[in-house]
């Protein structure tokens, strides 16, 4: 603001650099301790009289770091009672975690050198076809990263007797944007949804205030995942698609036909187009690459023996999410899938992969935000 | 199954494909720890030998000592950018074997092993400076967790690319190298900026021809070669360095060395500096010869 005033202050230079480093966790702890004022402001929720508890919601070591955020009315009770672990629990506990450890070492980690060698100029590929390669590789990337974390978050709460809510459940499987945020980063979207989109109107002031409420939403959350114009664009693509799904309806009826299963690529392509800024250094790379993904020219498919490694990862990844699919449909499926031998074959395997497919190590992406 | 029981099962299924999986793999090519390994080895773990291969990278990756002799115990104790300084000399003197039936030192002299630079031998000091749990690890713990180093999709189906970079560490301290494609001149543009900021120490040269000297009168067979590289980095290391090869051999030959001319035309190297592995052995062969 100052900058823009045309004031010089160089306050930058003046601050100690120690101050400039950010606690860890600063911005899931934050949310935190909102949620928990506004709820007790609001008469939602009775304070605690136990100031342990009360810190203890808000250093919970396994989501500190990057969520899912928990509300302090789901926690604080599980504070106050005793907590008995029994073996399903336990069990269900080492499978979220070599689950979460699997999409993130295995499927995330293996994918990064050949999404970062695209954004960052050091291939030679560059037609169409490698590009949506790339952003396909990258939805997945960040999906597994994320929901990964958060798995392995949750499994070590629910090791120690809590429980932490899902905060991932197959995003990529929606039928509309609308299913797709009550898919992905679940705790963050119900907390903007409960503290931003209905305080101010939410849906039920009509369709003009349900849009803006939307855009707000949405663009809040933007900003949130950084200080830059991308995360803007991000949302507001977001924005876009949802207030157009909002206003025409177009896949409402669609998706009660036999044929509902094909707006799967529709709504992860809109996705994708919103993943193209979220990952870019700049709006100039983002565009460009928008364009060559839409220009459709011939590619040159050799990057798929040069980076046969993160082929082959995707390629697992999308048949994971294809299996989740066809056990959600079938009902024969779902039962084999429901057999101890399969369930402890899944969670080995896993395991085993983490040991021996893990990719190059590398920083959760979201501890950024 | 009861969850506790689905727990067992799974640890033990881990368990035993974790170690399956270890053996059975092919390995992943993690070039560091093997190298390390490498070093690690021939600085502390050969046993005294009666022969003995010093210089630098253009001996330890030239000349393999088990094809100079199959009847003497051999080692190659070149080091990277090794330099003929007392320290070295002594190092490698201390490895003869001393009921040993015979003393051979063979010296693969460059120009570059007499640079102030060269006389530091920091390869060979960063390995003797190393702590008893740095070289605990290197030699034995990181070379068994390798075993549990990740694979990749290329490790487990290589696939035939036109570029390849070889490296073998042998247990006597040769390394067998090698690039694919070759590059004959890649190695030119390095040692000219070497030579651009140094020069052969004279008083370097002067020690080891004493030292040789000295060595010899105790009954040693030395042998010194210069060994053989591309024609353009010879004429380059002949016009910038300083070092007289000619004169060299005079005073090597006087102290009661034995000096081997061999032909740099009658070898390949594959980056300009360094023998193909082919080439490696011939010239071993061709030491063993003189010998027998």
């Amino acid at each position: 603001m100052f900058a823009l005033s045309g004031i010089k202050t160089e306050l930058a230079s003046h601050i100690p650099k120690f101050a400039l480093i950010l606690p860890v966790g600063i911005s899931f702890y934050t949310f935190q301790s909102m949620s928990y004022t506004i709820d007790v402001y609001r008469g939602r929720l009775k304070p605690t009289e136990n100031i342990l508890h009360f810190f203890s919601y808000l250093s919970m070591f396994p989501q500190l770091v990057a969520g899912p955020i928990v509300r302090a009315k789901d926690l604080l009770v599980q504070l106050e009672q005793d907590r008995n672990v029994s073996s399903h629990q336990r069990w269900n506990a080492i499978k979220m975690m070599a689950y979460g450890m699997f999409q993130k070492v295995v499927i995330a980690d293996n994918l990064s050198l050949f999404i970062d060698s695209a954004f960052e100029g050091k291939t030679a590929f560059d037609g169409s076809a490698f590009w949506w390669v790339v952003m396909i590789a990258f939805s997945f990337q960040i999906y597994c990263d994320f929901s990964g974390y958060s798995l392995i978050a949750r499994g070590l709460a629910k090791y120690m007797g809590y429980h932490f809510k899902m905060n991932f459940n197959h995003p990529y499987l929606s039928l509309s944007l609308r299913e797709f945020w009550t898919r992905w980063h679940i705790s963050l979207s119900t907390w903007f949804r409960d503290y931003v989109y209905i305080p101010i109107g939410g849906s039920r002031r009509g369709m003009v205030m349900g849009l803006i409420a939307l855009w707000v939403t949405m663009l809040l959350s933007g900003l949130w995942h950084g200080a830059n114009y991308t995360f803007i664009v991000w949302a507001a693509i977001h924005a876009l698609f949802s207030s157009i799904e909002r206003l025409t309806k177009w896949n409402k009826s669609w998706s009660k036909s036999r044929f509902s299963d094909l707006l799967i690529p529709i709504i992860f392509v809109q996705a994708l187009v919103a993943w193209v800024y979220f990952r870019a250094a700049d709006i100039d790379q983002a565009n460009s690459i928008v364009g060559k993904l839409f220009s459709f020219a011939p590619s040159d498919f050799g990057f798929t023996q040069v980076y046969l490694n993160a082929m082959v990862v995707l390629a697992l990844a999308l048949l994971i999410e294809l299996s989740i699919l066809v056990r959600k449909r079938s009902t024969a499926a779902a039962v084999l899938y429901k057999r101890s031998h399969v369930d402890i074959a899944f969670v080995s395997l896993s395991i085993v992969a983490c040991i021996f497919f893990r990719g190059e190590g590398a920083q959760f992406i979201y501890f950024q935000f | 199954m009861a969850a506790k029981n689905k727990t067992i099962a799974t640890l033990i299924l881990s368990f035993v494909l974790t170690i399956t999986l270890a053996f059975t793999l092919p390995r992943s090519e993690n070039r560091s720890i093997m190298r390390e390994w490498f070093w690690l080895s021939k600085t502390y773990r050969l046993s005294d030998a009666e022969l003995i291969v010093a210089g630098d990278s253009r001996a330890y990756r030239g000349i393999d000592p088990s094809l100079i002799s199959d009847e003497l115990t051999s080692i190659n104790l070149a080091y990277s950018a090794a330099g003929f300084s007392k320290e070295y000399l002594d190092f490698v003197g201390a490895h003869f074997h001393e009921n040993g039936k015979e003393k051979i030192l063979v010296l693969g002299i460059t120009p570059y092993s007499f640079s102030t630079s060269s006389l530091k031998n920091e390869h060979l000091e960063s390995f003797l400076k190393m702590n008893t749990f740095q070289r605990y690890k290197g030699l034995y713990i990181n070379p068994t967790l390798q075993l549990f180093e990740p694979r990749t999709i290329e490790d487990l189906y290589p696939i035939n690319t036109s570029k390849q970079s070889i490296e073998v560490y042998h247990e006597n301290g040769w390394m067998e190298s090698n690039e694919l494609p070759g590059d004959s001149l890649r190695a030119l543009k390095g040692y000219r900026t070497i030579f651009d900021n140094t020069r052969a120490d004279l008083s370097a040269v002067s020690y080891l021809i004493s030292y040789v000297d000295s060595l010899h009168e105790t009954g040693a067979l030395i042998i010194g070669l210069r060994p053989p590289t591309s024609p353009q980095m010879r004429a380059l290391e002949d016009s910038l360095s300083g070092f007289d090869e000619h004169t060299f051999k005079v005073q090597f030959e006087a102290a009661g060395g034995v000096w081997i001319d061999v032909k740099d035309e009658e070898f390949a190297t594959y980056d300009g500096s360094h023998l193909r592995p082919s080439d490696a052995q011939r010239l071993s062969m061709i030491i063993g010869e003189l010998l027998e």
